[in-house]
């Protein structure tokens, strides 16, 4: 094109204009094809089923194993949706508390369960899983962490979740059982932030669940045990909340959740059970 | 004649002022909801919290310092855009808009890869230095600056490609080097430009959230700017999200109108309206 | 580095090329003289100036002023603006406008001498006061009325005592009023300037009041040059005869007869073709090709064949326009050549002509300007 002037600088901007936004479109389109594709096959096999469509809150630490169960139970339910968001649970509480649309909520500590219970938007929550922190350190561990009594050295950047969030309430708990100052350069979000910095290097450590480092590449974080006596243990209740549209797959997947099949699923993580 | 005009200008025909009027309710009803629903009583309580000092005071001070920076190397950027002559100007002046349409985490995380600690600078400033910029004040000021320099480049460079250059060519045959001629006449013409620029640009870099969570992290007092406490607030304590909010918006409100009129009268005082 | 040349005041052969603008122009002007470049629109007037500036740099050709080569393409020399040291008075006069008057004085001395802000400002009180400007010393230039930011402009640019004055069209901006006022203003002071001044104009009565010299630009080219009063009773080309109300018939002169050019020839108006057009001319008429210039006062309109008389040309044709001028009535005759005549309206109303009538056209012998078409000093 030869630049002449007002109209050609139209049709320049123009181009990417139209452009992006369809390409966007495009990828999303082909996004959603592809489930449909999948989900489509299992729901002509058993002609009956109805299509059911849930959404599931999440702790961020249940990133993995809940997409896995999501997609077994998907398999197991066919014409069955399961859609997810992770984030902390503190957060998720309070977007059920201030009405978001949700069918079941899994929670990373019992505080943010009671909150929700407490608030009448769910009854007679069951814990599924336990599990307990971990130091995460990046592969080539710059800081030379061994023991979380490395942690308070100076010079040592570590990561911890927020203080409002479980896996910080938790981190909180281990450092006073440990007798340990530690002064963190940042507070993530949530686990995952904190995990991301430790993967990217750059923080020295950082207290996340055992499950997020079993979780990450090993290539780039590698875990640090800390010892029973002074770890947290965090309890994981799940709910079928009171609002839900479809109380029945809600219900069914939470079943599924505490069945062997997702026991399994959450011990290969490294949850510990629930008892 | 003018008469007619301006009649004709108070009635908008209502193909354009059902929609004008529903695009102000949405982008006031927002605003209005957030002091109908203010937790008034608790306020002061809220608000004389020192987290919240701490995160308005970091929050002031890293966006103004963000702002001195952005003018102090984006001017001569703009007028080395509107002015010079050099190979890849059209490229350089569509990449530097590229941060205005970026989302802030997208900057955040190219942030870090590039001052990150294993960064493709920061490296060597770890290694050589023992400098790391990651979860310090300076990454808030950082990520400021790298979302709200556009906002100046381009609202000072709109002024020089308007501006009449020929007083620079007065000031030449006057005896006025280049350098002269940009600090005692086209600097003062397009004051109010830079001006109009800061006060966006300051405006960004105080509401500045993702780019800033992504590369300087989260920890009060150093990089827990309001908008990150606002986020953090809202999970455990919405009233204080609230009325941290409140603040950002009274902030916000204050200065734009403050400035707005001044302006407007050293404008009007130029004769360059 | 500065390269030194001969000569006193400015020396320029003015080559450029500028889109449709083919400019190739020589100038010279000796210090304390004042040269009108006069040229229709278009005609590469102000370029000639931006160059002179500085703002333009030449294709071909060389500035030399007092000596100091200024701008030599040929060897890659050419001095930037802000050291030329020339005073430049611009249309529209480009005050800055975030600069009160005394401070827009002030600003060359400034930069260009490194004066201090209070000499500077001393020096810029004494041109605004030299200028009639001391109450408007502290106005902004919006509040400047036409005539005060035109002054205003003169004294910034004289301020800095520039080695080269250039005026770009000083007046034209100005209403009428203003215009008469300003331009005396200016004319008196010129003289007292001890530069060469380069203006440029296409008011005729700018170029003539104002200048010693006047050099006629038309399409980037010199097309004559000469004392005011040479260029306006002796134009060269049509434009110049329009400028000065003349008619101008190109001829062939021998012998004190001077046989006009006609069909395409003239005012360019086209005449029909037919018998060769003579009159003769006046005594000391020169031989060779010739110009005739004739004030439209001059020619006498009929509408009966008049007598002949001895050294007196009569021409036939019929009205193509009639025109008012005040008191003066302005009418065209589609004759060989093409005439202008102008007659008091008290006798256009005996005549009553109107387009189409048919007049006949005495020219005396007295009244005619014969001059060689070679044109000095080109």
């Amino acid at each position: 094109m030869i630049r002449t002037g007002r109209k050609a600088r139209v049709s320049r901007l123009a181009v990417p204009l139209v452009l992006v936004p369809a390409l966007a479109l495009l990828a999303a389109g082909c996004g959603s094809d592809d489930d449909t594709a999948t989900a489509a096959p299992s729901a002509s096999a058993t002609a009956s089923a109805e299509p059911h469509k849930i959404t599931v809150l999440a702790a961020a630490s249940l990133t993995e194993t809940f997409t896995t169960l999501g997609k077994q139970f998907e398999a197991a339910h066919p014409g069955t949706t399961v859609t997810f968001s992770f984030a902390a649970s503190s957060a998720l509480a309070q977007q059920i508390n201030s009405g978001a649309p949700a069918d079941v909520f899994a929670s990373a500590s019992a505080k943010n369960m009671t909150e929700v219970v407490d608030a009448g938007n769910a009854t007679g929550p069951t814990t599924f899983a336990t599990n307990s922190l971990e130091i995460a350190v990046p592969a080539d561990n710059p800081a030379k962490i061994d023991e979380i009594g490395d942690l308070d050295e100076a010079g040592v950047k570590v990561a911890l979740c927020e203080a409002q969030v479980p896996c910080g309430v938790a981190a909180t708990t281990v450092l006073d059982k440990a007798g340990e100052k530690v002064t963190p350069v940042t507070y993530g979000a949530d686990v995952k932030a904190v995990l991301t910095s430790v993967s990217l290097g750059e923080v020295d450590a950082g207290l996340v669940y055992r499950t997020d480092v079993a979780s990450a590449d090993p290539k780039k974080v590698i875990g640090v045990e800390i010892p029973a006596d002074v770890n947290a243990k965090t309890s994981y209740p799940i709910v079928a909340l009171k609002e839900s549209k479809d109380a029945e797959t809600a219900k069914a997947f939470v079943d599924y959740v505490l069945s062997a099949d997702g026991t399994k699923v959450l011990t290969e993580a490294g949850f510990g059970p629930a008892k | 004649m003018t008469r007619a005009r301006r009649e004709a200008r108070v009635r908008a025909p209502w193909p354009l002022a059902v929609p004008a009027a529903l695009a102000t309710v949405f982008l006031l009803f927002p605003l209005l909801a957030l002091i109908i629903r203010a937790p008034w009583e608790s306020l002061p309580d809220l608000l004389t919290d020192p987290s919240t000092r701490h995160a308005l005071w970091l929050s002031v001070r890293t966006a103004t310092i963000a702002t001195a920076i952005c003018m102090v190397f984006g001017v001569p950027l703009a007028w080395a855009l509107s002015r010079a002559s050099f190979p890849g100007r059209d490229l350089i002046h569509a990449l530097v808009t590229i941060p205005l349409v970026l989302p802030p985490v997208v900057g955040g995380v190219s942030l870090l890869l590039v001052l990150g600690r294993r960064g493709i600078v920061g490296r060597h400033l770890d290694n050589w230095f023992g400098l790391t910029i990651p979860f310090t004040t300076d990454a808030v000021i950082l990520a400021q600056i790298f979302v709200a320099m556009p906002f100046l480049v381009l609202s000072v460079e709109g002024a020089l490609s308007a501006a009449d250059q020929r007083f620079e060519e007065a000031a030449a045959t006057l005896g006025a080097s280049r350098v002269t001629t940009f600090r005692r006449v086209t600097l003062p013409m397009i004051l109010p430009a830079i001006g109009a620029g800061a006060v966006l640009c300051w405006a960004r870099a105080l509401g500045e959230f993702g780019a800033t969570i992504t590369f300087a992290g989260n920890f009060p007092k150093t990089t827990q700017t309001m908008p990150l406490a606002v986020y953090l607030a809202m999970e455990v304590d919405p009233e204080k999200a609230i009325a941290l909010s409140l603040v950002l918006l009274s902030v916000s409100i204050v200065v734009l109108v403050a400035l707005r009129g001044r302006w407007w009268n050293s404008r009007q005082a130029q004769g360059i309206v | 580095m500065i390269i030194k040349s001969d000569g006193t005041g400015l020396v320029a052969r003015i080559g450029i090329e500028l889109g449709t603008l083919d400019l190739d122009a020589e100038l010279a002007v000796q210090p304390g003289r004042t040269l009108a470049v006069l040229g229709p629109n278009g005609a590469g007037k102000s370029t000639l100036l931006r160059a002179l500036a500085g703002l333009v740099p030449l294709r071909s050709g060389q500035i030399v002023l007092n000596g100091v080569v200024l701008d030599q393409p040929e060897n890659r020399h050419f001095v930037s603006p802000e050291h030329r040291g020339t005073g430049y008075v611009f249309q529209d006069y480009l005050l800055f406008p975030h600069l009160n008057a005394i401070d827009n004085v002030a600003f060359g001395p400034r930069v260009r001498h490194r004066v201090r802000r209070g000499a500077a400002r001393a020096a810029a009180r004494q041109w605004l006061a030299r200028l009639g400007l001391t109450e408007v010393a502290h106005l902004r230039p919006n509040a400047l009325s036409g005539g005060q930011a035109q002054r205003v402009a003169l004294a910034r640019a004289l301020a800095p005592d520039p080695g080269l004055l250039l005026l770009d069209e000083p007046l034209a901006a100005l209403d009428a009023g203003t215009r008469l006022e300003v331009r005396a203003e200016i004319r008196a002071l010129l003289p007292t300037l001890d530069v060469p001044v380069v203006l440029v104009t296409h008011d005729p009565v700018d170029a003539l009041t104002l200048a010693d010299d006047v050099a006629v630009l038309e399409r980037g080219r010199v097309v004559q040059r000469g004392t005011p009063v040479e260029v306006i009773t002796r134009p060269h080309t049509p434009y110049v005869a329009r400028l000065a109300g003349l008619n101008l018939f190109p001829g062939t002169s021998s012998g004190g007869v001077v046989t006009l050019d006609t069909g395409s020839g003239g005012g360019g108006e086209g005449g029909g073709s037919g018998a060769p057009v003579t009159l003769l001319g006046p005594s000391d008429a020169p031989a060779g090709k010739v110009l005739v210039a004739l004030r439209p006062s001059d020619v006498g309109v009929h509408i009966e064949e008049p007598l002949r008389a001895e050294g007196v040309l009569v021409l036939t044709g019929p009205v193509t326009s009639v025109e008012q001028l005040g008191d003066q009535v302005r009418v065209q005759i589609s004759t060989a050549p093409v005439v202008r005549a102008e007659i008091p309206a008290r006798r256009l109303a005996e005549l009553r002509l109107v387009r189409g009538t048919t007049v006949w056209l005495t020219i005396d012998r007295k009244h005619v300007e014969v001059y060689s078409q070679t044109k000095p000093g080109l």
